[in-house]
Formats: structure tokens, C-alpha cells, sequence
């Protein structure tokens, strides 16, 4: 091997053309480890995004599916500021079926809740009081009736309840 | 490797591999249009010693004359970057002997002088067989004009070939013949040329010229006179193989090869008895060439086992005293170092080639998916909608826990009502009832609490049983049955939640 190096090696430092295609061998060899690494690199990124991408449509789909449940709901939680309008109407609503109110009171809740509760009770006639309930709302906050007494009083219907109001 | 034998009345081509097994594949074999005439005209027009210069400076160089055969062996062979071995004829060799006791360059040289009329600047020689059977060493010289060799290697570059060998006949043939402990004769016979080329284990090679046989002088005479001429010759070669090869050259035993298709000559009486049966290849060449042409074959065929060394099964018969046959190959060291480094660049270039183009090609598929991967990006409108989502999720999902949790807190007294009133039966009614706990305590075993007032007792029983049907209700209750002070009967009765909404 030594020998063929010896006596190959001054005719192919003579031989311009075999160190030109030797020369551009080496530079492309160069250049496709080059080629080869930045394509890894690329491909690495766009997996990246495509990831990425597939990551946020799903979330985005996630995030329609919630708002269509939200937009299906007739009632939603209110603005703190929006309870008071809330328990208005409430009042008002009793006014208007001619229901007699004896006692309102608000209802302390845990530190961390924001809801608020509040203790109505009032007396009228057995239908009023049932078209009262059917139709208890607000607009369209969201309420829940958590107890609720009905007991009977002279001619009338006496009931106390406990509702809550939902704050977002 | 393509081998070309130049005989006087046609070249011999022949294409070969040689395979890992060590076999030699022949591929083709094939003739081609004389050449030999051209070799011997042209080389001796040309002024050898400046040959070189005047190529350079000549617009046409003689050369181009003898380039036809390299030609034409590349339209038959399509050949590129192979090895070429040449097989010259014996009789264009000035000196084929063998020599006792010759050590040193000078002597030989000294021999090949006074022997040829020649210099040393004027003749290539090689030194193909070593023999040494008792004390004395016999080497085989073969001597030829340099003016041929350096014809035939500038003609060939003409033609952008190098030439790796270039040897004579008569060692190609004892090559592929093998049985190198067998001396053998070989007769020779062209159209003006003829010779005996005789061989021995024990002193070598040398030759006899009887031009008296050649085929141009035999045709102009009868039959009788052609086996006389034949008794001639013969006498004359016992005479110098006797002082050559001492008690071999009468021997019956050894017979002669006919490398010659004079009918003639080959049924003359005098011969016939000495003639050896046709040569076919031995085992390790594997070709298409019929037996009984397999002989014709074996001077072109037998350069190209050059390369096979004492391992081989082509020196199995070797005589047991020191002996060797080697390469008879005239072409000097710096030519054949040359010609390798020529194939080696060639082979260097051609592998280069495909792998310029093969990497200029994976480089632009790498580039053009460099540039595909780089245009996959996050669309604009995608990540402004993702992060317009993303702030307003916590506050849907905080908004869609706040509606579950107003389902699961929520007590449904008018729809819970409702039931109980509709499944009430006419002589009952309530007192009091209550649904739910107070101050947001939470137990769905006693979700309704409610009084029933009746007449009958036994209607409370019938109540709760139809109440328990309903699948709002899971469970109904009796807790207490009494008396009030009017005298009506009542049930306190406790309802656990079922399935609401």
C-alpha cells in the first residue's frame, strides 16, 4: 500500500484534472453534509409547527364546541355589578303577580364564592305564588332556587325561599 | 482486459474477466482485420528514437494508421478504461534463447549485442523463464527492436489507451498450456514466416527460424518436396535443441504443437507421428469457444493469466527444481506504472463523474426540500384566532363550571311540585312542604319534606306508592303518620331525589 502510495501519489500531484474531480468530490461531500443537516433541521421545524398547528385547531375546536354550549344556554352568570338589576327584577316580578313580600334578606356565602345568595319570602294566592315560581327569572342570569317552603297561611300561601345568583 | 494478438494474417480480440474464484470469463472473442503489416511498415518509416517529438509536431501522425485496430477493437468490444494487453509474433522478436550462467544485466545485455547487432538503447528485453535444475541457471531472454514497442504505446495513446502489456506468442501460449515439467515444440507457420519455438523445464525457451516453411514457400512446391523440406528443418532443429537441450530433443515424447493451418504441412509423413493432439483451455477459463478451436485460441488468452501467481491452479505442474515463468511482458517499468495510474485515474474519474452528478442531484432534492419545509409556517389568521381564543377560554370555561354547578345546587321545587301534585289523589292535600335544605346545605336523601293531610290513612300508603313510580323520585317515606287537632289525619313524608332534568 506504502509502495502504490509512493509511486501513485507525484503522478496524481501532476495530474490536474484527477485533483479537480478530487477537489469538487470533496466540496460536494461537504455540501451534502451541509444540504443534509439543514434539511434535517428544516424538517424538524415544520414537524415543530405541524404539531403546533394541529395543537391549536384542536384547541380552537375545543374553544367553538365550549362557546356553542355557552350560546345554547338560556341563562348565564351575571356581572357582579349586574345583581342588584337582577334582584330588582325579582322584586318586581313579585309586584306584578300581586304577591305580598314579608322579608328579604341577603345571604352570606363562603369567602371564595363569589355567587351571591339572598332569602325571599312572601305570601299570596295559591296561583300566583305557582305562576311566581314558574316564571322565576331575571332576564337571563342565571339562578337557582336552593330551598324553598311552602306552608299555608289564613287564606293564602306563605313561602319562604332561598335562591342564589351566579356571578361570572 | 482486452487482449489483441497480432498475427501476420489476422488480430485476434479477445475480452476477459477474471473472477474471484480466479477463473477467467471469456466474453468475447472475435477477429479484427490484420494489423501486424501496419506495425512493421510504419515502424520502420518512423524514426523511433524522435518518434515522440514528431508525433507532437505532425498534423497526421503515422500512428493513426495502426489507431484503426484500436478502433476497431472499441466498436466490438465498447470498451472504456479496460486494460490492454498486446500479443506480438515470435518471429518479430530479434532474440528468444536461453542463456547459461548470464548473472548480471551487463552480460545479458553483452549477449543480446553480439547476438542481434543491437545496443542497449535500441532493443526492449524481458526475462520470462528461470531454470535451475542442477547448478548451472538458464534464463530466457526475449529481445525486440524498441522501435515496435514504442509504436505500438504511441499509437495507442493516439487512441487515449494505455497499454498494460505487451509479450510474446510463443510465453502466452506455454502460459495457458500450462504443464510447465512438459517440454514441448511449437511450430509456427504464417505466410511468410515460420518458426520452432521450443521449450524445456530444464533450460527454457528458444527458437528456430525455418522460413523454409512458411506457407508462401511450401505452396510452390510438390508434396514429396514439402516433406523433405520438413526432414530439413527437423534435422536442423534437433541439431541446435541438442546443444541446447541435450538427450530431450530426439526424444519421441515430445511432440509438436502445430500452430499453423497449412493442411499440407500438418499431413506431411514426417511430421504426422511428432504432432501432439489439439489443446483444449484448462478448467479455470470458462468460454464458448469450441474444443477444436480452443487451441487457436490460447497465444491471445494466455497474456491475460499474467497475473496469476504460483498459488494459482495454473502453476500446479511446476517442475520441483527452482524454476520460474513470469511475466514476458517488454513494456518498461515506467510505461507499465504509467498505464496503471492512467486506468486508476480513469476509474477515479468515472466514479467521480456519478458521484458529481448523484451529489449535484441529492443537493438540489435536499435544497428543494429545504425550501418546502421552510414554507410550512402557522397561517396568519390561525394564530390570531388561537390567540384570541386563548384569552377568552379561561372565561368560558369558568362561565360553563358556574352553569354545572347551578344544575347540581339547583332544587327544581316547581318541577318537583308539579309531580307531586299530579300523582296526588283527590282526597289528600298538603300542609306544608319544603324542598331542598337552607343555607346552601346539600342532601338529595331528603330532598322534599312535605305534609300530607287525608280523611283516610290507608290513602297516604297509596300515594307514596304511586309517587315511588315516578322516576324523579328515588325513594318516598313515611317518617310519622298523626292526628291534628280537627281530627284529619297526617303523614309526614320524606322524598330522596331522583333523576331531575
Amino acid at each position: 500500500m506504502e509502495n502504490k502510495i509512493n509511486k501513485y501519489l507525484p503522478l496524481l500531484l501532476h495530474s490536474k484534472d484527477a485533483i479537480g474531480y478530487i477537489i469538487i468530490s470533496v466540496i460536494l461531500i461537504i455540501g451534502i453534509i451541509l444540504t443534509t443537516s439543514s434539511l434535517l433541521l428544516s424538517y424538524q421545524t415544520a414537524s415543530s409547527t405541524e404539531a403546533q398547528m394541529m395543537s391549536m385547531e384542536s384547541y380552537l375546536k375545543d374553544w367553538t364546541e365550549k362557546t356553542a354550549v355557552l350560546n345554547q344556554s338560556q341563562m348565564r352568570p351575571v356581572k357582579e355589578a349586574q345583581v342588584d338589576d337582577v334582584q330588582t327584577n325579582i322584586l318586581i316580578n313579585l309586584q306584578f303577580y300581586q304577591l305580598n313580600l314579608n322579608k328579604f334578606n341577603t345571604l352570606t356565602n363562603s369567602k371564595n364564592e363569589k355567587n351571591r345568595s339572598f332569602e325571599l319570602e312572601f305570601e299570596g294566592s295559591y296561583e300566583a305564588t305557582l305562576q311566581f315560581l314558574r316564571n322565576f327569572h331575571a332576564k337571563d342570569a342565571l339562578l337557582s332556587i336552593t330551598n324553598l317552603t311552602m306552608e299555608p297561611a289564613k287564606q293564602n300561601i306563605k313561602t319562604s325561599m332561598q335562591y342564589k345568583v351566579y356571578v361570572k | 482486459m482486452i487482449s489483441l494478438y497480432l498475427r501476420p494474417d489476422k488480430t485476434q480480440l479477445v475480452k476477459a474477466g477474471l473472477k474471484k474464484d480466479r477463473s477467467l470469463y471469456v466474453s468475447v472473442a472475435t477477429e479484427l482485420q490484420p494489423y501486424l503489416g501496419l506495425l512493421i511498415k510504419d515502424s520502420n518509416i518512423v524514426n523511433h528514437e524522435n518518434f515522440l517529438e514528431e508525433n507532437e509536431q505532425d498534423e497526421a501522425p503515422m500512428g493513426a494508421y495502426l489507431g484503426d485496430m484500436f478502433r476497431e477493437a472499441k466498436a466490438v468490444t465498447s470498451f472504456s478504461g479496460e486494460e490492454i494487453y498486446l500479443v506480438l509474433p515470435d518471429s518479430l522478436f530479434c532474440l528468444i534463447d536461453c542463456i547459461k550462467n548470464a548473472d548480471s544485466e551487463e552480460e545479458v545485455l553483452q549477449l543480446i549485442a553480439s547476438r542481434t547487432g543491437k545496443s542497449k538503447e535500441d532493443i526492449f528485453y524481458t526475462i520470462p523463464v528461470l531454470s535451475r535444475p542442477q547448478t548451472d541457471l538458464y534464463k530466457t531472454v526475449y529481445a525486440i527492436e524498441r522501435k515496435f514497442v514504442q509504436y505500438l504505446v504511441d499509437a495507442a495513446a493516439e487512441e487515449n489507451i494505455r497499454l498494460t502489456s505487451i509479450e510474446p506468442a510463443s510465453i502466452s501460449f506455454l502460459r495457458t498450456a500450462g504443464e510447465f515439467k512438459e517440454a514441448k515444440f511449437l511450430l509456427e507457420t504464417f505466410e511468410e514466416q515460420a518458426k520452432i519455438v521450443s521449450y524445456s523445464p530444464v533450460a527454457g525457451v528458444f527458437d528456430l527460424d525455418v522460413s523454409d516453411l512458411s506457407n508462401q514457400r511450401l505452396q510452390m512446391l510438390t508434396e514429396d518436396e514439402i516433406c523433405q523440406q520438413v526432414k530439413t528443418s527437423l534435422i536442423q532443429h534437433y541439431s541446435v535443441a541438442d546443444g541446447t537441450f541435450p538427450s530431450l530433443a530426439m526424444s519421441e515424447d515430445i511432440r509438436f504443437i502445430a500452430l499453423t493451418e497449412n493442411k499440407q504441412l500438418l499431413n506431411c509423413e514426417e511430421l504426422k507421428p511428432r504432432l501432439a493432439a489439439t489443446l483444449n483451455f484448462p478448467e479455470f477459463i470458462i468460454s464458448d469457444i469450441a474444443l477444436e478451436y480452443q487451441q487457436d485460441w490460447m497465444v491471445v488468452l494466455g497474456t491475460l493469466l499474467q497475473e496469476f501467481t504460483e498459488k494459482d491452479l495454473l502453476f500446479e505442474n511446476k517442475p520441483a527444481f527452482q524454476f520460474s515463468f513470469q511475466s514476458a511482458n517488454v513494456l518498461p517499468k515506467e510505461i507499465q506504472t504509467n498505464a496503471r495510474f492512467w486506468r486508476w485515474k480513469q476509474k477515479v474519474k468515472k466514479i467521480s463523474r456519478f458521484f458529481i452528478v448523484g451529489a449535484v442531484a441529492a443537493i438540489a432534492v435536499e435544497i428543494a426540500g429545504i425550501a418546502y419545509f421552510s414554507t410550512i409556517m402557522i397561517p396568519p389568521k390561525l394564530q390570531a384566532d388561537f390567540d384570541a381564543a386563548k384569552i377568552d377560554m379561561n372565561d368560558i370555561d369558568n362561565e360553563i363550571k358556574i352553569i354545572n354547578l347551578a344544575k347540581t345546587e339547583h332544587e327544581y321545587p316547581v318541577e318537583a311540585f308539579s309531580e307531586l301534585v299530579a300523582k296526588k289523589p283527590n282526597n289528600c292535600g298538603f300542609s306544608k312542604i319544603s324542598f331542598g335544605q337552607k343555607n346552601g346545605a346539600k342532601d338529595d336523601k331528603t330532598w322534599i319534606n312535605f305534609t300530607a293531610v287525608s280523611t283516610d290513612p290507608l290513602v297516604f300508603q297509596d300515594y307514596t306508592a304511586t309517587l315511588s313510580t315516578s322516576e324523579m323520585f328515588s325513594g318516598v317515606n313515611i317518617s310519622q303518620i298523626a292526628t291534628d287537632p280537627s281530627g284529619f289525619k297526617t303523614a309526614t313524608v320524606v322524598v330522596r331525589k331522583g333523576k331531575v332534568n
